[in-house]
C-alpha cells in the first residue's frame, strides 16, 4: 500500500501544473475558461492512465492485443484533447491548473 | 457598470497618488489598519497589455512610499463595500503579510534549457501503432523525469549558494519544455540589488542552461496565495 501511495504521490508531483491557473469567470471568457478546466482534467486522467498502461506493458501483464488497443486509445485521446484545445483558442501546452502551495496539477 | 480594479494593499496612509489606470480616479479604501488602492472603472472590464504595465508602475509608486502588498493584475471588486468587507475579513492576515513582505523586494531567476526540444520534437506526431505510442511516451516520460530531477538539483544548489531562507523562496521546476527552473527570492529592499548581483554570478556558472535574472520588483510571487474573493 505504501508503494502505491508513493507511486500516486509521484504521479501527482509529475503531473502537477495541468489545469488552468484559474477559471475566467468573465462572461466573455467563461466558455474558454471552462474548456480549459475540463480539458486539463481529461489530460490529467489520460496521463495517469498512460503511466499505468506503460507500467503494465513493462510488467508483462498486458497481451500484445491489449497493448495495441490501449496505446491507440490513449494516442487518439491525446490528439482529441489537443484538437479541442486549439478549437477553443488554447495552447495545448498550457493546459494546467495551479494547486496553490503544492504547485501545479501537471 | 462601475467596478474597482485592485492594485495594492498598504498600511493606512495619509496620502498618495490620486490617478489610477487610463487616467481614472484612484480610490483609497480604508478598513481597520489597511488601505486598498483601486482604480474606479466605468464600463467594460476589459484590460490590455498596457494596463498591465500601468498596474505595475502604479504598484511601484505605492511600494516606494512604504510597505505594500501588490494585488494580482485583473483582480476586480464589485464596489467599495465589497472591497471593505474583503479587507475587514482578512485584516489580520493582510496586516501580517504587509509587515512581513511589504518592505521586501523580489528577485526572479529563470533557467532555460540550452537543448530544449522543438515543438515538433515533443512527441505529438501520430505514432505508427499503439505499442509504438506507449514506447515513445515511456521514453518521453524518462526524459521529463530526468529533467525534473536535474532542475530540482539546480534549485537546491542555487538556494544553498545564495543562502536564502526556505520561507523566502518559491520555485517551480520544468514549468514548460523550455524552462528548467523558475525561482523567486525575497530580499530586504536595501539588499535586493546585491542579491540580484550574486544570483547573476551564480546562474552564469551553471552549465547546460541560460540564466535570466530579473527584478527587483514588488513581491508578486509571494502574495498570490493571499488573494481573496472580493465579489467581482
Amino acid at each position: 500500500m505504501e508503494d502505491e501511495i508513493g507511486t500516486l504521490r509521484r504521479e501527482l508531483e509529475r503531473v502537477r501544473g495541468v489545469l488552468p491557473d484559474r477559471v475566467d469567470v468573465d462572461p466573455e471568457g467563461v466558455e474558454q475558461g471552462l474548456a480549459k478546466l475540463v480539458l486539463t482534467l481529461v489530460e490529467f486522467l489520460r496521463q495517469l492512465l498512460e503511466r499505468q498502461a506503460i507500467r503494465r506493458m513493462d510488467g508483462g501483464t498486458l497481451t500484445d492485443d491489449e497493448i495495441e488497443r490501449v496505446g491507440l486509445a490513449l494516442m487518439r485521446l491525446e490528439a482529441k484533447v489537443r484538437e479541442l484545445a486549439e478549437a477553443f483558442g488554447l495552447d495545448p501546452d498550457d493546459l494546467n491548473l495551479g494547486l496553490g502551495p503544492i504547485g501545479k496539477l501537471l | 457598470m462601475t467596478r474597482l480594479l485592485a492594485h495594492a494593499i498598504t498600511r493606512r496612509a495619509t496620502g498618495g497618488p490620486s490617478t489610477g489606470l487610463r487616467g481614472r480616479p484612484l480610490e483609497q479604501i480604508a478598513a481597520g489598519e489597511l488601505d486598498l488602492w483601486a482604480t474606479r472603472w466605468d464600463g467594460e472590464p476589459t484590460l490590455s497589455r498596457d494596463d498591465a504595465f500601468a498596474h505595475h508602475d502604479l504598484i511601484a509608486v505605492l511600494c516606494d512610499a512604504g510597505p505594500c502588498l501588490p494585488v494580482r493584475f485583473g483582480t476586480w471588486l464589485n464596489d467599495e463595500a465589497s472591497a471593505r468587507r474583503s479587507l475587514e475579513a482578512e485584516q489580520d492576515r493582510f496586516a501580517a503579510a504587509v509587515d512581513r513582505l511589504g518592505d521586501r523586494r523580489e528577485v526572479a531567476i529563470t533557467l532555460l534549457w540550452l537543448d530544449a526540444p522543438s515543438p515538433e520534437g515533443r512527441g505529438h506526431a501520430v505514432a505508427p501503432s499503439g505499442r509504438a505510442f506507449l514506447e515513445r511516451q515511456r521514453a518521453l516520460n524518462a526524459v521529463t523525469d530526468e529533467r525534473r530531477s536535474v532542475a530540482e538539483a539546480l534549485f537546491e544548489g542555487l538556494r544553498r549558494d545564495l543562502a536564502v531562507d526556505q520561507a523566502d523562496v518559491r520555485h517551480e521546476s520544468c514549468p514548460s519544455a523550455e524552462v528548467a527552473l523558475s525561482m523567486s527570492l525575497l530580499a530586504r529592499r536595501d539588499a535586493a540589488d546585491a542579491l540580484k548581483a550574486r544570483a547573476t554570478v551564480a546562474v552564469g556558472a551553471i552549465e547546460g542552461v541560460r540564466g535570466v535574472v530579473s527584478g527587483p520588483w514588488p513581491p508578486y510571487s509571494f502574495t498570490a496565495d493571499l488573494e481573496t474573493d472580493g465579489g467581482g
